[in-house]
């Protein structure tokens, strides 16, 4: 299974058919068309699965298998491919697991009409990007967040946001990471109730 | 969220903390050779690994639209204004926060536009509210105005491409220094270097001036240099064009290339630079694509392929005979 996406790249044919997909235009095309459906397939998978790990363990599954695809060819369109990997992936954890009846999964026809059209969240303009992580940075624990806005506001140096903040840099390192991981869950994994509501 | 819940152990498997630690190795910037073979060693081991790194790498660089708030010294009024709509509360929490960080420019009377930038080997897109659509080139700075009848971007520095949404009765003009393109249905892109400005006319047609000139008008397929006085511009093939351009799908294309030329276009993007010992290896010509972050590939082109000496010290990669 392991092809080598950022290996050798310079050995990467660019040609102007675009049967080669590169790891960037790969890299970038999961971040611009996949990561932003995470809020919902979250919402799809945790109809049937209670535990929030679950959901964490077939969402990472899920953007294996459609990276694995993609790397051949990219899915058009995105959002149904990805809600079938998730579906097929979800069925055959609920009967290795019998975690709840197959029925549950059935609904995902009604979330079709749903996924269909791209919502608000789809096209997200830069100032709304802007807004959501200034929320996204207000839900962080204290020292964490003074960590990324001198880091990214400020644009300072982790020595230099060390002495501002008068920890070691390893600290700093500690505090960045712990706002990383907050950061990807708020803005990916419980991003919804960011967005502005109508 | 609570504090409670960032510290239960990460979902994604494993794979998050181990994507966690690479990449606040990288944002650290002491970033040798070794480390960055390693990185990829580590990426190309499993999709597992990949599709984790790049997910925490991309709410990483979403926060980097923090940076607006550094640049446009966005007054708290504004900020109150626009979110008045929705957290109020919230944001303008931030904003005390950010006072109390010590970010007195948050008080600076603010120039009118919003400014966005990116930094170093940055790529970033904005879609504006009209569709037009901005792609933002390494350390590059642009002010947007869009107000009433009025579309504006000023370039402070860098590069951007645009893909104007065409409205006659909304002129969407260009700054940068006392150049000025006015668009008249396009697509084209903008460089401004210290002394001059290269603008690419991709489709479509545009107004190009500078000072108070006559001004000269571009068509498809033009690439025109503007100094602080005069004007000149070339036809391109579209294959050069495509050169060009290279950059919005983040890589550098080199063809008959001097190593001087492809030194600094790779120097544009990364903290690693390239040195070139004499002007015998600046002349030595190369071809191939490279992505835009990979100047270790580079070295081993040169390296491998060219028989150079290639040392990493300090940042740097000296490139000699």
């Amino acid at each position: 299974m392991v092809k080598k996406p950022e290996l050798d790249r310079e050995a990467t044919a660019i040609s102007n058919c675009g049967a080669v997909i590169t790891a960037p235009e790969l890299h970038d095309w999961f971040v611009r068309e996949v990561l932003p459906l995470e809020a919902t397939l979250r919402q799809y998978l945790r109809r049937s699965l209670k535990d929030r790990n679950n959901v964490d363990d077939l969402v990472h599954d899920v953007y294996v298998r459609v990276c694995e695809a993609a790397n051949e060819k990219i899915p058009q369109p995105v959002q149904p491919f990805v809600f079938t990997v998730a579906r097929n992936l979800l069925i055959n954890r609920i009967r290795r697991e019998q975690i709840v009846p197959i029925e549950a999964v059935e609904d995902i026809d009604a979330l079709n009409i749903a996924i269909e059209s791209p919502g608000p969240e789809q096209i997200v303009l830069a100032r709304e990007e802007l807004r959501l992580a200034q929320a996204a940075l207000d839900r962080l624990p204290p020292r964490a967040r003074q960590a990324v806005i001198l880091r990214k506001v400020e644009g300072l140096s982790w020595s230099e946001i060390a002495q501002r903040m008068g920890i070691a840099e390893a600290t700093v390192g500690w505090h960045l990471k712990d706002a990383v991981r907050g950061l990807t869950r708020i803005l990916y994994g419980e991003g919804n109730d960011l967005r502005s509501k109508p | 969220m609570s504090e409670q819940e960032h510290a239960a152990p990460a979902g994604m498997n494993g794979a998050e903390e181990q994507a966690l630690d690479w990449l606040m190795k990288k944002d650290r910037g002491v970033w040798p050779e070794e480390e960055e073979a390693a990185f990829q060693r580590w990426l190309a081991q499993s999709w597992s690994n990949t599709v984790t790194y790049w997910r925490v790498e991309a709410a990483w660089s979403r926060a980097g639209r923090l940076s607006a708030l550094r640049q446009t010294g966005v007054a708290p009024r504004e900020v109150v204004k626009s979110a008045r709509r929705h957290t109020g509360l919230k944001i303008a929490a931030v904003v005390a926060v950010a006072a109390v960080g010590g970010l007195a420019y948050l008080l600076q009377p603010a120039p009118a536009g919003r400014v966005y930038a990116t930094g170093l080997g940055g790529h970033e897109t904005l879609a504006l509210a009209d569709g037009t659509k901005i792609e933002l080139n390494t350390n590059t700075s642009v002010r947007v105005l869009l107000e009433g009848n009025r579309r504006s971007v000023q370039i402070e520095s860098g590069e951007a491409f645009f893909d104007v949404q065409h409205d006659a009765t909304r002129p969407f003009t260009v700054t940068a220094g006392n150049a000025r393109i006015v668009d008249l249905g396009t697509q084209f892109a903008v460089r401004k270097d210290k002394d001059r400005l290269r603008v690419t006319l991709v489709e479509g047609r545009a107004e190009l001036s500078v000072a108070n000139s006559k001004p000269e008008q571009l068509l498809p397929g033009d690439v025109a240099l503007a100094t602080a006085k005069s004007i000149s511009v070339k036809r391109k093939q579209s294959y050069s064009l495509e050169k060009e351009l290279s950059w919005r799908r983040g890589v550098l294309i080199f063809d008959n290339t001097t190593l001087a030329d492809a030194a600094a276009q790779f120097n544009r993007y990364n903290r690693t630079k390239l040195v070139l010992a004499n002007d015998a290896v600046a002349h030595i010509t190369v071809g191939g694509t490279f992505a835009t972050n990979d100047v270790s590939a580079f070295a081993r082109v040169a390296k491998g392929v060219l028989g150079l000496r290639v040392e990493h010290k300090n940042g740097t990669i000296l490139v000699s005979r």
